[in-house]
């Protein structure tokens, strides 16, 4: 190793360097900035330093109505526009002296983009600028309220980038993931052929279909139309509906690759649906096109047994991937819609009580409570589902302390709005006095809904403060319970199947699932498959 | 499979502590006790878990100051020299405690423990880059950079070409250092502002940590809270620290190091013994530490018991224990409530275990076995893995946050210091001025290139974020602000000689062995033209 020290003199040399040079410090070195940057929620800091060349020039410039010219630091707000120097959505001024300073600048705007120019303001009101600082972003100092459960999907040094609509679909992505060797490890070319002779039927089939390409664009798989003249060799031949399969199984058979065929819908399912007997002659070219194919897809499972049964086409070869042009694409579940069914905020928080409303399930109990609790919390909200000897007077107690909008009674529901109510309520409520059966009790867990209960209830699935509260028969107990729910039930974090009841199918899960089985393909294929 | 994953994360740094210009240097020994106390026990026992065959991971970052430290000759061939003081203190203490049974041993205990570090560090002729780069290559510690010099992001995206600055030669120099492009980059002071993670990604950055704010504030609020990462809109992922569990680690009053069987940080005998005694193993006329500290914590007040360290190592193998049977539980209960594998994310100091913390690599050492061994709800794992394995995550902008006090950046930027970010940004635009102008001209004279280097030098080293902060934590005070003040005089008296066109070579040559970090640093990087 190196020695650990230098000659002497190369030493001495060093500390006279350093002591000459020191001794050209200066505190105000200069320059022409202005510097803008965020301490914290509220507060900036802004250092300017401004050369006497530069203002002397302005001041050649402007002539005498630079006299008595106030050297100013205006701020802009600047929050998503392009600012043109004009446009700014609010703008004020500091007056600030020196050619060199800075000074601590609060702000209760938060959550907007500021940026600032130094300068001087005129006597005439003209402001000249002579540097502008860079933008920046005053963030809050607190919780965001904004929600969104979209994400994304990246792959390794951010090979592959996908925008997924609902994290809780990260399962599906991650399968892709593991599955996301071999074939899908590079980008796939594919050829897909959509002929359909009836022109509205073919025309809903390509609008579908581009929704879909563009889907799998992300994931690396990309869609070339056959009849538009192919040029390049693709991976595999995509088929959709049996008037494709001649054009596609041509080009399959030339570049030896696997032809896929998409049976959206059968013959046999078609005329059913329209009450006819089978076309003989359309069966006959549907087996002939099946024969054609190497792999079949098809929307569900009734379809696909029935091709397996009618046509001996192989299991292993015959996948499932539902389509979606064929109905409304369900829209994702709206907890504000239901609220307002039973004219209640869409936005707030609701509890939910579900069962006979008597006094040994607690409804009294409840209601005492809930008269406190929405003296106190203005935006607590509650659905009593069910009926009881108690329920009138409930009702008119709710009423009579003007409660009547945020408490609402709503008699016995059916299967499909009591599901709908319970997808929409933040918690569950069951302040039971006596035993009670834990159906309700699971059935919201399973749901992913926090469920407070008491001690009484004997409600062994809740553990208190995991995924609900335990509390006691009595108003001040209730009360508490009802006020840690209502101001975060989301703190109990038990939101464990909250995607099964909000998830709709999406395009985009398609285009994974349709990715994942170009993979399977095209992995069999390799193995000598198609 | 596991439930979940703890993922700890080490972030080893130092400001950059050369001084070529005098024999020794007191503020040097920060480098070498880190290298004794934390790095060579740490490596020692990360190569271990290797050697068995331990199922483990974890992440370290090593700030690229810390690198060109560790790579620097002259700082080895010091440490070397330092570290035969110490033993040879060592055996003076063994003959003057031959009295006292038990300190006698505690010395030989120390004679041993020093003599160790020296043979480790000899037998890779001190380049620890490299022990650190053959554990990466193995695939359980995953090794990421940090950014240049360790400047604070915020603050320098004032100039936004000063932060290109500290990202790219920052990275560069981790390169060409380990070999290998970091996977991922530790945030100096875990400092975030929403745009940042745009640049990250430009440099190939997969994920950065965050103060547990940064992500429980995000926009829009975060489904999972710290335990799952998010992706910035960029697509890097920013982790966030679980805040309960680093402060059973961190906390001296609330965690496990201040438990009394553990040695005594502030009993140094380098405060207590005889001066005359001492001097000869001193790095100067004044006392200093010198890593032998005979006592433990023992409770509250000055007198202390003797250090036991079989008794130490028996407490950090309960507290370990202990540590991991909560995240255990934590993970089973998160793993209930969530849609993805959960994952705690315990980032620390590096110089936390070892240097504060003197149990700390043993305590560590027994997390990672007992979770390999003891249970099965949860894996260690290092970040890149845990993103390999999970690869969708919610999408939000973190909130502009730091692990500072309260999680913003006073403590970097306030009445004490603000004049450090005024010298600062005077020199960032003088840097990008001289920039400009020099990369315009089609050839530049072999002398200036060599001063704007230097310029560039002199600019990242002022901007060390732990200067502001030594300032405002009033320790070592006189020496960060003089550093800041050395280095931005150095800067412009170049910058001035460069546009005058009289830079002395000489000087420079001075000024190059004084100030010499990131040998290849790239000044065309300032230049927006």
């Amino acid at each position: 190793m190196k020695a650990a020290t230098y000659e002497p003199e190369i030493m001495e040399r060093m500390r006279s360097v350093g002591w000459k040079i020191g001794q050209t410090y200066t505190s105000t070195p200069g320059g022409n900035y202005l510097a803008f940057v965020p301490i914290r929620s509220g507060l900036a800091y802004l250092h300017w330093s401004l050369d006497m060349e530069v203002i002397k020039a302005v001041q050649a410039e402007e002539g005498d109505a630079f006299n008595g010219a106030r050297q100013t630091i205006r701020l802009y707000d600047v929050s998503w526009i392009d600012f043109d120097g004009t446009n700014a959505h609010q703008q004020f001024d500091i007056e600030v002296d020196g050619l060199w300073g800075h000074y601590y600048w609060r702000t209760d705007r938060v959550e907007r983009y500021w940026m600032a120019e130094a300068g001087f303001r005129l006597k005439n009101g003209k402001y000249r600028a002579l540097a502008r600082s860079q933008t920046i972003f005053m963030d809050r100092g607190g919780r965001c309220g904004r929600s969104s459960t979209r994400g994304m999907y990246v792959g390794g040094r951010f090979e592959r980038v996908v925008p997924v609509d609902n994290i809780f679909d990260a399962s599906t992505y991650e399968r892709i993931h593991r599955s996301w060797s071999g074939s899908l490890a590079e980008d796939l070319e594919i050829t897909f052929f959509a002929d359909d002779p009836n022109e509205e039927s073919a025309s809903r089939l390509r609008n579908y279909l581009a929704e879909l390409h563009q889907a799998t664009d992300p994931l690396g798989v990309h869609f070339e139309d056959g009849t538009d003249g192919n040029t390049t060799k693709p991976k595999l031949v995509h088929a959709h509906d049996i008037d494709s399969v001649k054009d596609a199984a041509k080009l399959a058979k030339t570049h030896k690759v696997p032809l896929v065929l998409s049976v959206h819908a059968s013959e046999r399912e078609r005329s059913g649906m329209r009450g006819r007997e089978p076309d003989e002659a359309i069966l006959k070219k549907e087996a002939a096109a099946l024969k054609k194919a190497d792999w079949v897809i098809t929307p569900h499972s009734e379809t696909r047994n029935h091709l397996i049964a009618d046509y001996g086409i192989p299991e292993e070869r015959t996948m499932v991937l539902p389509d979606l042009f064929q109905g409304v694409i369900p829209q994702a579940f709206d907890p504000g819609t239901v609220k307002k069914r039973y004219h209640l905020h869409p936005a707030r928080p609701l509890a939910l009580y579900s069962g006979e409303v008597s006094h040994a399930a607690g409804a009294d109990l409840l209601m005492t409570a809930m008269e406190h609790v929405c003296g106190v919390n203005e935006e607590a909200q509650l659905i009593y589902a069910g009926s009881g000897p108690l329920r009138p007077e409930l009702e008119q107690r709710a009423h009579h302390a003007g409660l009547g909008d945020r408490i609402r009674f709503v008699g016995h529901v059916n299967r499909d709005h009591f599901t709908d109510l319970l997808a929409a309520c933040e918690f569950v409520v069951i302040p039971a006095r006596t035993w009670q059966d834990e159906g309700l009790a699971q059935l919201a867990l399973e749901n992913g809904k926090p469920v407070m209960t008491t001690h009484q209830a004997r409600i062994g699935c809740v553990n208190h403060g995991q995924n609900g509260l335990v509390v006691y028969d009595n108003p001040g107990s209730v009360i508490w319970g009802l006020q840690e729910m209502f101001n975060n039930p989301r703190s109990l974090g038990y939101q464990g199947s909250h995607h099964q009841v909000s998830k709709p199918q999406s395009v985009d899960g398609l285009a994974v699932e349709l990715c994942i089985h170009y993979n399977t393909i095209l992995s069999a294929s390799k193995k000598g498959g198609a | 499979m596991a439930n979940g994953y703890l993922s700890f994360v080490l972030h080893a740094h130092l400001p950059f502590v050369r001084h070529p210009e005098y024999d020794q240097f007191l503020e040097e020994l920060w480098f070498f006790e880190a290298i004794t106390e934390t790095y060579i026990p740490l490596l020692q026992r990360f190569e271990a878990l290797d050697e068995e065959s331990v199922p483990w991971g974890l992440t370290i970052s090593i700030s690229p100051s810390l690198l060109a430290m560790l790579e620097d000759e002259l700082l080895r061939a010091r440490y070397q020299r330092r570290m035969k003081v110490l033993v040879e203190l060592c055996e003076r203490e063994q003959e003057r405690l031959k009295g006292d049974p038990h300190f006698k041993y505690l010395a030989g205990w120390y004679h041993d423990y020093f003599k160790n570090c020296l043979d480790y560090f000899e037998a890779c002729n001190g380049r620890l880059s490299t022990k650190f780069k053959a554990l990466h290559e193995r695939g359980n510690l995953e090794v990421i950079s940090c950014v240049g010099t360790h400047g604070f992001m915020p603050h320098l995206a004032a100039i936004p070409k000063t932060m290109e600055g500290q990202l790219e030669n920052g990275f560069a120099y981790f390169e060409s250092v380990m070999g290998f492009k970091a996977n991922g980059a530790w945030l100096p002071e875990c400092a975030y502002y929403p745009g940042l993670d745009e640049r990250l990604r430009d440099y190939g950055i997969r994920f950065f940590c965050t103060e547990s704010s940064g992500i429980e504030y995000s926009n829009p609020a975060p489904v999972y809270g710290v335990h799952a990462p998010l992706f910035t809109p960029s697509g890097v992922a920013a982790f966030g620290r679980d805040h309960a569990c680093t402060k059973q680690v961190w906390s001296a009053e609330a965690g496990f190091p201040g438990d009394g069987d553990y040695r005594e940080f502030y009993r140094d005998i380098g405060h207590e013994l005889d001066f005359d005694y001492l001097k000869p193993f001193l790095p100067g006329d004044v006392r200093s530490d010198t890593g032998i500290k005979y006592h433990r914590i023992t409770g509250p007040g000055y007198n202390k018991a003797g250090y036991d360290p079989e008794s130490a190592r028996k407490k950090a193998d309960q507290h370990a224990a202990q540590f991991l049977s909560q995240r255990v539980s934590h993970i089973d209960y998160l793993k209930s409530t969530m849609g993805v594998a959960p994952v705690i994310v315990a980032p620390f100091d590096a110089e936390l275990f070892g240097h504060w913390w003197f149990e700390g690599p043993t305590w560590l050492d027994y997390v990672l076995r007992k979770a390999a061994y003891d249970q099965s709800s949860l894996e260690t794992i290092s970040l890149g893995k845990y993103l390999d394995r999970n690869p969708v995550h919610q999408t939000a902008y973190p909130v502009t946050s730091s692990w500072g006090h309260k999680g913003h950046f006073e403590y970097w930027l306030n009445g004490e210091n603000d004049w450090m970010l005024d010298q600062l940004t005077a020199c960032g635009w003088r840097m990008v001025e001289l920039a400009n102008s020099f990369n315009q001209k089609k050839t530049v004279k072999k002398l200036n290139d060599r001063a704007l280097k230097q310029c560039a030098r002199e600019l990242v080293l002022a901007q060390s974020s732990d200067w502001p902060f030594i300032v405002s934590n009033g320790t070592s005070q006189q020496y960060a602000e003089r550093r800041v003040r050395d280095h931005c005089s150095r800067f412009h008296y170049l910058a001035s000689a460069l546009t005058e066109d009289t830079v002395d070579a000489k000087e420079l040559e001075t000024l190059e062995l004084m100030d010499n970090i990131f040998p290849d640093i790239n000044w065309r990087v300032y230049a927006e033209n």
